[in-house]
């Protein structure tokens, strides 16, 4: 294994192997640099670290009772929220669910591939609303990024000219909707909503060397034909096998610092080797931070010197700061129309084939008690382990077995992601008692409720009721409350881009104002948050920085 | 129906996936040999039930004569029907007998109790057992403890519900359930994913 001394220095270190450790790997390498990705995880192996299918219950011994699926115990092994070697602390009473990944690909082995683009509002929501804080920069120097972005994943989806969804001129064909998809459409419309065909990083025909997405709908399972985009098998395999001299990966590295130099510049980075618990170093002439917003905020606390008593590059004392996710609820209710006639074709691209965008823009602003919006995502899946009695039907006979057929597939779930506003109540800081199995302190994550979301909430679980009312649902199961905050798993900001160096973490550029040669290129760059998954936004900046970065070492900035 | 033609043979499959995989990831010495394991399991679901099908397994619990009174009693809860085979077909017996075997001393015990309940009241109902009952009168009987299934109280309307559940568990987790009864197709190549095609879902 590689070695570091003082003359096998790399031109960047990459911290992380997900969207936007990909995504900077990809430009830098392919650019010609010589470039070390570190992952806290390990490199699966393509047939033996992944379920793709799960077996039916029928092949398995006794029916798997008493059996984990295969799938799960593949996602226990790669992701979780509570582990014991890798711990985080909260305030007592105000829970928080951080998901994280140990793998290469980072948190795009698990995803939902929902490709929504931030608006032209979303980059400037305090011009707006005059809520939150304004990126320093516009939907029109971003654009081009999603463009790219988009062009090398593959999404699918139709242009619809809605105001909440920029479109995408390079999207591939839709996928075709469910018979529930048809019913929750026809519902929003009398309520003057639109649902639109899912944009979806999922191939519906051959791309780039790729096969389209083959329908088996066990997209968790992981995907063998890697129709359903990831960091791992369609970013740094590919590098690794196509420049094996300038890409090298190095799995199973903890990172621990970023550390700088006596000009108080990044020289490297120190990580824990997690195979044997031995610290080593990686020197490089830049570093990307991309570990996945708060683990990078909370690599770049723990990163101290002389020159930055409290975490690199936060002289404005915004590292940890304006912090946001999603606020998620969902639904769910049968809808009789749908009574014999599901879907016989089977799950399609698993998950929602499609969307209901913010409808608050064609509506009058004083509609709403809150600012902001939030989309729906509808879902109306089978599964192989079908619903024996959902509606817990007595009795038995032919009538019973046919209760069970009539109701089999009428399920529709309804999930939203809302958006937060970041507030001085929502903040991650480092934990000084508590260390991880490493002895490193951990995160303390706070992240209450605040009134805005309250009062969003209550419109999403009315939206709710008045779609499934529409679409003559019954036995409407409304959300109490929202999910566990962190359930969105779409954390944002913490290391924030800005136009003013006092008040902001990093540059335009998602440079960091303090230390020119660091860069952060995930979510936690992020001014705000909007309602829209955040992975294509992430991708588009990370491409975008990218680019940057590799002008800045041309022209010896660097 | 078209749903028909869009299953892709497994050469068909292994052919055009192959292809693409090999060409963009030819990542591990044994991938040729993987893969075909991989898609092998991924296609063949229930490849191995044919043959399985042959021979009723041994019981793991049950008597025989017990097992005759769960074969006619889970025919009677989700029976044939014009749709697809019921519950014998599907032997939900043998999965009842496999979760027999498996469960607790006091579970058990509710079993093999609740069936000889069962047979007591069909002998004083009918003067048979119930697996010698014509369909008519399992069907009496078992309308009449199931009253309650909210609510059971007696050991045989107890039974009812324990049987109830073994059997909608064992039917809707069998080939027959899943695939002939509630016709689900996911969880396999399919070249097309033809989504909906019912007029009546897409007017308006």
């Amino acid at each position: 294994m590689f070695t570091q001394s003082g003359k096998n220095i790399y031109d960047v270190i990459i911290i992380g192997s997900g969207a936007a450790g990909g995504v900077t790997a990809k430009l830098l390498v392919e650019a010609g640099l010589k470039v070390a990705m570190l992952e806290a995880g390990a490199l699966r192996d393509q047939w033996n670290d992944f379920a793709y299918h799960d077996p039916f219950p029928y092949e398995m011994e006794n029916r798997g009772i008493g059996q984990k699926a295969k799938t799960a115990l593949f996602r226990e092994k790669y992701s979780f929220i509570k582990n014991p070697d890798e711990p985080y602390t909260t305030p007592k009473d105000l829970p928080y669910e951080w998901f994280r990944a140990r793998n290469v690909g980072g948190r795009t082995m698990f995803w939902g591939r929902f490709i929504n683009r931030f608006n032209a509002v979303d980059f400037k929501p305090r011009s707006y609303d005059g809520m939150g804080k304004d990126w320093p920069i516009t939907y029109a120097e971003v654009q081009p990024y999603y463009d790219k972005a988009e062009l090398f994943m593959g999404v699918c989806g139709t242009q619809e000219n809605h105001p909440d969804l920029p479109d995408s001129k390079y999207l591939l064909p839709p996928v075709a909707f469910k018979c529930a998809d048809y019913l929750i459409k026809r519902a929003c419309a009398k309520l003057n909503m639109r649902a639109l065909p899912v944009r979806r990083a999922m191939l519906t025909k051959d791309y780039h060397g790729y096969k389209k997405c083959h329908f088996c709908a066990a997209c968790d399972n992981g995907c063998e034909t890697h129709s359903f985009f990831n960091s791992a098998f369609r970013i740094v395999v590919p590098l690794m096998k196509t420049y094996p001299r300038t890409f090298t990966l190095i799995p199973n590295a903890m990172a621990r610092s970023v550390n700088v130099n006596a000009k108080g510049l990044a020289s490297g980075v120190t990580y824990v080797d997690k195979t044997t618990g031995k610290t080593a170093e990686v020197r490089a002439r830049a570093v990307v931070v991309a570990c996945g917003t708060l683990e990078t905020t909370r690599l770049m606390l723990l990163s101290t010197s002389p020159l930055f008593p409290n975490g690199i590059a936060n002289s404005s004392g915004m590292l940890g700061q304006n912090f946001m996710e999603h606020l998620d609820a969902r639904a769910q209710a049968f809808l009789p129309d749908l009574s014999f006639s599901p879907n016989y074709a089977g799950d399609g691209i698993g998950g929602s084939h499609i969307i209901i965008p913010w409808f608050g823009y064609d509506r009058p602003k004083n509609e709403f008690d809150f600012v902001r919006g939030f989309h729906i995502e509808p879902s109306a899946r089978l599964g192989q382990n079908p619903d024996k009695n959902p509606k817990g039907f007595a009795g038995f006979g032919k009538d019973f077995k046919t209760e069970v057929r009539r109701w089999y597939g009428t399920r529709v779930r309804l999930s939203a992601h809302g958006e937060m506003l970041a507030s001085p109540n929502k903040f991650v800081e480092l934990d000084k008692e508590t260390v991880d199995k490493w002895g490193v302190p951990v995160l303390k994550i706070h992240h209450p409720l605040d009134d805005n979301d309250r009062r969003m909430f209550k419109r999403i679980r009315q939206t709710y009721e008045e779609i499934f009312t529409a679409a003559k649902g019954v036995d409407i199961t409304l959300p109490k409350s929202p999910d566990t905050p962190g359930a969105s798993i779409h954390e944002m900001g913490t290391a924030h881009m800005g136009d003013d160096r006092k008040t902001s973490v990093l540059n335009k550029f998602n440079q960091a104002w303090d230390v020119k040669n660091l860069f952060v290129t995930d979510a936690a760059a992020f001014t705000s948050g909007s309602h829209k998954n955040p992975t294509v936004t992430i991708m588009a900046l990370a491409w975008r920085a990218s680019e940057y970065l590799l002008s800045e070492m041309k022209r010896g900035n660097l | 129906m078209s749903e028909k033609n869009n299953d892709v043979s497994r050469r068909e499959a292994l052919k055009t996936l192959g292809v693409g995989v090999v060409a963009t990831l030819p990542v591990l010495g044994a991938v040729a040999q993987a893969q075909d394991h991989s898609m092998n399991d991924h296609m063949n679901h229930g490849a191995q039930k044919t043959a399985a099908a042959q021979k009723p397994a041994a019981l793991k619990f049950f008597t025989a004569a017990e097992n005759q009174t769960l074969i006619e009693m889970s025919e009677r809860i989700i029976p044939a029907d014009d749709h697809s085979p019921g519950a014998k077909a599907a032997r939900v017996s043998e999965y009842i007998d496999m979760v027999a075997s498996i469960a607790s001393e006091p579970t058990r015990k509710e079993w093999r109790e609740g069936l000889a309940a069962i047979n007591k009241m069909s002998r004083d109902m009918f003067t048979k057992d119930f697996a010698e009952a014509t369909e008519a009168q399992q069907i009496k009987l078992l309308t009449e403890i199931s009253k309650n299934e909210k609510a059971p109280k007696t050991v045989e309307e107890k039974f009812f519900k324990l049987m109830k559940n073994a059997t909608l568990d064992g039917y809707y987790t069998s080939e027959i359930g899943i695939h002939q009864e509630l016709k689900y197709r996911g969880n396999t190549y399919l070249k097309e994913f033809t989504g909906c095609t019912h007029p009546e879902h897409q007017q308006g």
